[in-house]
């Protein structure tokens, strides 16, 4: 089977293993893993290490997040304001606009949601929003992100 | 041996090369395992791709695009295409919104109103400042293309066609 891996280096690998592999052999392929360091996509714990992949609900095609970082601070900027929550390194850019945009972000009314988006602080790039924030952290395992109106193309 | 010399196949150009392993790549494949595009047909140096839209009551399940891909990873471009009819879909057929009835205005050339888009980018010399985070980027490939179609064909104002 065939299983997506994300780190910390925004390069996205497909990795063949067997179906009985455990989640450190399917990790291993990626390099040395540590206890708590792999994660599912949008998981908030992370996968013991002796777990199958079907123990750990990974089926073909799934998403695992490889990170050195146990959380990532992620630091969001609206409107002079701004918000931080601690999320999973393999949390997606969907999940934190979720919450930045909902009751406990900075709470937009559905006609304001639909008018933003997210992108890097000082970057003006927008993630794709299946990316991990674990592979936009830097090394300090903290994400700044703008909530930022989204563009229109004119003239 | 002369006969089996012109027997063999010319080698590939790099450009198109480089789009096979681009669309073999994990990038690629992910948004179609995510449901958010699929090959439709690969005809050197086109190709039809087409992008999941958000269901609207007056909207079908997915845009197709043709591609022009000369020079890949150069940027492409792209038109709206009809499956059905394999001609450049309709103004009719084609998405409406806010952001996305801009894309893909018909008043234009057959080119997607994007500046990640060759075609609109060269006609639109303030675009690379004013849109710096919506660029096309070669190390990127075909797939900064897909996402950010998908994003407008998926806004909460897409209004289906």
């Amino acid at each position: 089977m065939e299983i997506y891996v994300h780190a910390h280096d925004r390069e996205l690998r497909l990795i063949e293993v067997d179906e009985a592999s455990t989640v450190r052999e399917l990790a291993a392929a990626h390099g040395p893993v540590d206890e708590g360091s792999v994660w599912v996509e949008d998981g908030d714990e992370p996968l013991a290490t002796d777990l199958t992949l079907g123990e750990a609900e990974i089926g073909e095609r799934g998403h695992i997040h490889i990170s050195r970082c146990p959380r990532v601070e992620v630091r969001v900027r609206y409107g002079g304001d701004d918000k931080s929550k601690d999320f999973p390194p393999g949390a997606t850019i969907a999940r934190v606009f979720a919450w930045a945009t909902g009751r406990r972000g900075f709470d937009l009314t559905p006609s304001e949601k639909a008018k933003h988006t997210l992108g890097i602080c000082d970057e003006l790039t927008e993630p794709d929003k299946a990316e991990h924030v674990g592979s936009l952290a830097g090394e300090d395992c903290s994400l700044c992100l703008d909530l930022a109106p989204k563009e229109r193309f004119e003239g | 041996m002369e006969a089996l010399a012109n027997t063999r196949e010319a080698p590939m150009a790099p450009d198109e090369a480089a789009f096979r392993a681009d669309i073999a790549a994990p990038r690629f494949l992910q948004g179609v395992d995510r449901g958010r595009w699929r090959l439709v047909t690969l005809d050197w140096p086109h190709a039809v791709i087409a992008i999941t839209s958000a269901p609207r009551e007056n909207g079908p399940s997915e845009i197709a695009l043709r591609f022009q891909l000369e020079g890949f990873p150069q940027n492409p471009t792209a038109c709206p295409w009809d499956l059905e009819t394999d001609a450049p879909l309709a103004p009719e057929k084609r998405p409406k919104g806010d952001r996305a009835g801009m894309a893909f205005r018909h008043d234009w050339q057959e080119a997607l109103y994007v500046p990640w888009d060759r075609i609109a980018i060269e006609g639109h010399g303030a675009w690379p400042a004013r849109h710096a985070g919506q660029l096309w980027d070669p190390d990127e490939g075909i797939s900064c293309y897909l996402r950010h179609t998908h994003s407008l064909l998926n806004d909460e104002d897409y209004e289906g066609v």
